[in-house]
């Protein structure tokens, strides 16, 4: 898996180094230049506009007006090279080179009347003839009724016209299939998440892959939909939301995986400031995806740091992706350090999600293997030598000598096993059937050893759910048996007592007699394993469980927490 | 006999008390039973035994701590026991018979008999023989014993490096409990077969043998015709 990753880190990181077939850069272009009105003059090539107003001019509904820019071709183009011009402009516009019109983009002056067509950023091709070296123009009929505020200047890019089309294509194919990625990654971790509603971490992990997803889609979308002026604002601010979230999520989730202390008020600091940030800088779009990524960037690697010094398991790997994000972020422009980067950051989290899901399924398969061991053991309890041997050579005895007394004995060993069958592929039963486990157990105990044993209980109560891991106090009336003596009447009497509250669940169980070898402490040895495994089988770490000796015999004390 | 039976099963240890008095009858001195380890060392110390009857798993602990000192005495050890499992190593400790639980009393009358007819066992387990030392009991791994020599009450065991310890069983029992390897050649002496170089013939029907090591052991003139013959 490692090896995956440094592959795969590697070749995100290479594809860094590739670099586009450079095109120098052949014209120069002044400011725009705008003036209120309509006349076919305005487009032609050695129009004087010298008086026309710099600023931006704000269209007033339908109203036409024109701008012109002068542009200077700095190089001999060759004949055979189709060369085009892309503009970006707000607005409806008729374009035209040196007085020829070369294109169109909506319908200038009937705006309110028709529908939304054109798009803020178009390709159109110049006329060979007109691309000599020196001066030209472009002049552009326009009227611009949406988006009264926040104009943009005209822009423009002269270049080969094959290259200017295809190229933003062929990026958003290459992005397109990252972000197919981000969408099934999306789809599959929400299915998982539907099936296993507990592990939130696989809906965060999903949340982020389909922002990522759409994030990608945005950020694209420009070059294969046109998009009308009026859009353009709008596909930012969705663009700026979306990082947004994805801010937040990111260092979010890394704090869900490597939990720390006060990470609450951490995340709300964090919160407060990305929307601090968010609002503050409202407007300036590229900006603010930029100190938010790099917010989130911080964010992260103060999370990941803090999860090394931790010891945290995968956490290194974490910070070398980071890093390395880093390193892309720095060195690539806006568009690739974006989604490289953040493609680094979805792989990091996927790698802390397959580990920790590898981890959990290991666990499970732990405590498969766990609950098998413990079924186990307690079958084993009553065919292990020591008991089973000691039993059958009493038994020949009772036979030999009283046989009426060996039948019951015989009966009382049925009994037992018949319970025992009951309950061994349960991980918890009614307490009730516990105590008929330890009832019949001092049946055939009384018959071995020749002592006699009393039970009590109290507390019992049928309607409460009182349960408890199969063989667990019968564990513990082993251990007062093979450990206690009886009292001086050759009694030895057990007490169990069940309380129970909203909050927990007790059990006492006292052994009354003589506690044998005083020096030994009693440890428990593997009968009380079996019921630590029992009880963590069940309860996880909601439960306590005590053993010391009391006057005159030994107290076990068993809490469950509700 | 002064017996001591070592079992926490108060009805079992019922039975082995009856079976032992059946087959003993009037040669028993003393029979004792307890229930506990603790007590059952304390017996050991006070009280001088023939041999010991004992359960390996007692009230939850392992017996082989009282299995080490009992072996390491002079008298004979059988364990009864439920962990048939245990029965090997109980023998390569030197107990003279292992009887698993169920028993009967035919199974528990044929360990009887191995004291009272003398029987040798015929196991080759004996892997170890536990001296008792001022620092605790140590095992002495027979592959180390050249010979043994009868003193009295007690033998003296010789080893491969040149030392000597003192064993409390006589060489009667000690016999008993070694493999078929040792041979006894002489009243007081046991030896290990092929530890031996040569028979020494000497006038007058003296005979005796010399060990690899060079020493020269005596040889019973009884001992002469089956010791020659197992060496050839």
């Amino acid at each position: 898996m490692k090896n995956f990753i440094y592959l795969l880190s590697f070749l995100i990181f290479t594809s860094c180094y590739y670099k586009e077939e450079h095109e120098e850069r052949i014209f120069s272009t002044s400011k725009t230049v705008s003036i209120k009105g309509d006349n076919p003059i305005y487009a032609t090539k050695n129009f004087d506009d010298t008086n026309w107003n710099t600023k931006k001019i704000e269209g007033n509904g339908d109203e036409i007006f024109w701008s012109r820019k002068k542009i200077e071709i700095t190089q001999q183009i060759q004949n055979h090279k189709v060369t085009g011009i892309l503009v970006f402009a707000f607005g409806a516009y008729t374009i035209y080179w040196d007085g020829v019109l070369i294109g169109k983009n909506g319908n200038p002056g009937f705006e309110s009347s028709a529908k939304k067509t054109g798009s803020f950023m178009e390709t159109y091709v110049i006329p060979t003839h007109l691309l000599e070296k020196g001066q030209h123009s472009l002049a552009l009929k326009r009227s611009k009724i949406f988006g009264k505020d926040d104009e943009r200047d005209v822009d423009i890019y002269i270049g080969d016209y094959k290259r200017l089309v295809k190229q933003p294509l062929l990026n958003a194919v290459l992005i397109n299939i990252l972000t197919g990625a981000f969408l099934v990654t999306a789809i599959y971790y929400f299915l998982l998440y539907i099936n296993d509603r507990k592990k939130y971490e696989l809906l965060l992990f999903s949340i982020a892959s389909l922002l990522f997803f759409l994030l990608s889609i945005m950020e694209y979308l420009k070059f294969y939909m046109p998009i009308h002026y009026s859009h353009f604002y709008l596909r930012l601010q969705v663009i700026g939301v979306l990082v947004l979230l994805i801010s937040f999520l990111v260092p979010y989730y890394f704090s869900i995986q490597f939990p720390f202390k006060k990470r609450n008020l951490f995340m709300w600091i964090y919160i407060v400031l990305l929307l601090g940030v968010f609002i503050y800088f409202t407007g300036e779009y590229d900006l603010t995806a930029l100190l938010l990524g790099q917010m989130m960037w911080f964010s992260s690697t103060i999370i990941i740091i803090y999860a090394i010094y931790k010891k945290q398991k995968t956490a290194i790997v974490i910070l070398i992706g980071l890093l390395l994000s880093f390193i892309v972020f720095k060195t690539s422009i806006y568009d690739i350090s974006l989604f490289v980067s953040f493609g680094i950051l979805l792989f990091c989290m996927f790698y802390i999600l397959s580990d920790k899901l590898k981890d959990k399924r290991l666990a499970f398969e732990q405590s498969i293997a766990q609950s098998t061991r413990l079924k186990y053991e307690l079958l084993k309890k009553k065919i292990q030598p020591h008991f089973l041997m000691n039993t059958l050579t009493s038994l020949i005895d009772w036979v030999e000598e009283a046989p009426e007394k060996g039948v019951e004995f015989i009966e009382a060993l049925a009994e037992e096993f018949d319970l025992l069958n009951q309950v061994e592929n349960e991980k918890l039963i009614s307490i009730s059937q516990e105590i008929k486990l330890c009832k019949s157990h001092i049946n055939i105990m009384k018959y071995r050893k020749e002592i006699d044993y009393i039970w009590k209980d109290e507390g019992i109560n049928e309607s409460e759910n009182q349960r408890i891991p199969p063989a667990v106090i019968h564990t513990l009336l082993e251990n007062g048996i093979t450990h206690c003596l009886p009292l001086d009447n050759n009694i030895m009497q057990f007490k169990l007592s069940v309380k129970s509250s909203v909050k927990e669940l007790n059990y006492t169980f006292i052994t009354f007699g003589k506690v044998r070898s005083k020096t030994k402490k009693n440890t428990g040895g593997t009968g009380f394993k079996y019921i630590k495994a029992r009880l963590k089988e069940s309860y996880g770490n909601q439960w306590e469980f005590t053993s010391n000796e009391i006057e005159n015999g030994w107290k076990n004390r068993i809490t469950i927490y509700k | 006999m002064r017996i001591l039976i070592i079992e926490d099963e108060t009805r079992i240890a019922k039975r082995i008390e009856r079976m032992t008095k059946e087959f003993f009858l009037n040669t028993l001195e003393s029979l004792t039973c307890v229930h506990a380890l603790d007590d059952g060392i304390e017996y050991l110390k006070n009280n001088k035994l023939d041999l010991v009857l004992l359960d390996l798993n007692l009230n939850g602990e392992s017996g082989f701590d009282v299995l080490e000192k009992s072996v390491s005495e002079a008298f004979h050890t059988i364990i009864i026991s439920a962990n048939k499992h245990e029965a090997l190593t109980a023998f390569e400790y030197g107990v003279l018979d292992f009887v698993p639980k169920p028993f009967n009393k035919t199974r528990l009358e044929q360990a009887f008999n191995r004291i009272v007819k003398k029987e040798e066992v015929t196991t080759e387990n004996l892997q170890f023989l536990a001296v008792k030392k001022r620092s605790g009991i140590q095992l002495i791994d027979i592959k180390e014993v050249l010979y043994i020599k009868g003193a009295g009450v007690y033998t003296e065991i010789y080893l491969r490096n040149g030392q000597k310890e003192l064993h409390d069983k006589s060489l009667e029992k000690l016999s008993q409990l070694l493999p078929q390897t040792f041979e006894r050649i002489h009243k007081s002496y046991l030896v290990k077969i092929t530890e031996i170089k040569e028979i020494i013939v000497q006038t007058g029907s003296k005979y005796s043998i010399e060990l690899k090591n060079s020493e020269i052991l005596p040889v019973g003139r009884t001992k002469y015709k089956t010791l020659k013959e197992k060496l050839v």
